[in-house]
This record gives C-alpha cells, sequence and structure tokens, in this order.
C-alpha cells in the first residue's frame, strides 16, 4: 500500500521526533564498555532509537522517495528502479546514491545486537547516530521542498 | 558456483579493495541445481572488528550499488569464532 506523500512525510517526522529525543538521551559516543555496563534504561532507549531508525529509513525508502520524486521534482519515475530514484535526488542534491544505500546496510546490521562484540556494537551505534542526525536533515529538506511547490 | 563472470568481478574488486582478501562463496549459490536465493559471503579478516563492521557497510553499499538491491550475507571470519555460521562458511566456501 502506497501512502499520499503528504502522510509519509508526516509519518517520517513523527519517526525522526522521536529518534531525535532517544539520541538525545543516549550517551553521544559509545564504547565496547557503555555497551556491556548499559542499565535497563539504556537499552530500553537504545531499543527505541533503533525502532525509530528503522522506521525512519523503511517509511522514506518505501513511501516517500519517488512519489517525492514525481510529484515535486516531476521526474518520470514510476516504473523504475529504487537506484534510479536514488540517482536522480543525487543529481537534486538531496543525498548520495551510495550514502543511502550505506545507511541501509546500518539498518540492516542494527538489528544484531553482537552479544559476544560490544564494539562491534559500538561501532555500528555511533554509526548510527551520525546517520540518524543526516537522515532528519534529509528529512528536512524534502518536507521543505514539498512545502515550496 | 550460480555468478555471473560480472557479478564474480564485481565481489571480487570490492572485496580486495575493502577487505584485501578473495571473498570465498558458500550456501545455495555453490548449489548448480538450485535457482537464485541469496549470495553468502565469508570474509577472512584480521581488523579489530569495529573496523571490520564500518568496513562491512562500506562494501555492501558498494555491492549494492553495482549489483542492484538483493540479499547478500557477509560472514566475517576472524580466525577464531566457532560460530555454527562461520564454522560451516569454512566448510564449504569456495573462491569467488
Amino acid at each position: 500500500m502506497t501512502l499520499p506523500l503528504a502522510e509519509a512525510l508526516a509519518q517520517c517526522a513523527r519517526h525522526a521526533e522521536v529518534l531525535r529525543s532517544a539520541a538525545a538521551e543516549m550517551p553521544p559516543r559509545f564504547d565496547a564498555a557503555t555497551v556491556h555496563a548499559a542499565d535497563a534504561a539504556l537499552v530500553r532507549v537504545v531499543d527505541q532509537f533503533v525502532l525509530r531508525f528503522i522506521k525512519l529509513q523503511d517509511t522514506l525508502g518505501e513511501h516517500v522517495l519517488r512519489p517525492f520524486c514525481a510529484e515535486v521534482l516531476g521526474e518520470p519515475v514510476a516504473d523504475l528502479p529504487l537506484i534510479d530514484v536514488l540517482n536522480r535526488l543525487e543529481r537534486f542534491g538531496f543525498l548520495t546514491t551510495a550514502g543511502w544505500l550505506r545507511w541501509r546496510a546500518l539498518r540492516n546490521s542494527l538489528t544484531h545486537e553482537y552479544p559476544e562484540h560490544p564494539q562491534i556494537r559500538a561501532a555500528l551505534l555511533n554509526e548510527a547516530l551520525a546517520a540518524a542526525a543526516a537522515m532528519g536533515d534529509l528529512l528536512q529538506r524534502l518536507r521543505e521542498r514539498a512545502a515550496a511547490r | 558456483m550460480r555468478l555471473s563472470d560480472r557479478e564474480r568481478r564485481i565481489i571480487r574488486e570490492a572485496v580486495l579493495r575493502h577487505f584485501g582478501v578473495v571473498p570465498r562463496l558458500f550456501g545455495s549459490r555453490l548449489d548448480d541445481a538450485r535457482r537464485g536465493g541469496d549470495i553468502d559471503l565469508v570474509i577472512r579478516t584480521g581488523l579489530p572488528p569495529e573496523e571490520a563492521a564500518r568496513r562491512r557497510l562500506d562494501l555492501l553499499a558498494e555491492l549494492w550499488l553495482n549489483l542492484g538491491e538483493r540479499k547478500i550475507d557477509i560472514v566475517l571470519d576472524d580466525g577464531t569464532s566457532q560460530a555454527p555460521i562461520v564454522e560451516r562458511a569454512r566448510r564449504e566456501a569456495e573462491p569467488v
């Protein structure tokens, strides 16, 4: 099911807001010790962060990027693979295709907790903190451009 | 091995660039009688785990960029892991 663009953007904004507030409650940087010693409250807030990171990326990827490209930028992308949509958005300066795909790889990796390797979990959470801020910026630019139509 | 020459070249070159080793393939794509399926790769690396995890993201993004987004599982083998998936990969895998 495809959501109308305005509704999908509003959904993304809610995910981004919870993501931001979860990030604000997390340490600015993780290391193996932070992950290993996480108390129940930190585990909960990290879970919330990861869930909203996934939802924000999925909603952008499934319900926003293509209709934004078609309806707002007027590009004929309705039947093209996502990679072509990403390339158009790169040409318009909204994102880089390689960067988006890396967020995608990160999204998939965050579903694993790596209990044997807290340093991997820490590295991925640090990557995700930076990516979450960048995804929030992307969403902001998409919303501004959509509103300026 | 059910990978085209182009797929093999792209995978080999990308893994060499990011990890400095030739990747090995395991799982269903070794079975010529089957169709489709995930691409399961195992990469031997002595990098610190956090650095290997970051390079894994770079590698996946590059593979998706060049092969299209599809299911690619990358198992990192530090040489000591006894995880069942790593042991299976070591047993079966063939160089890409």
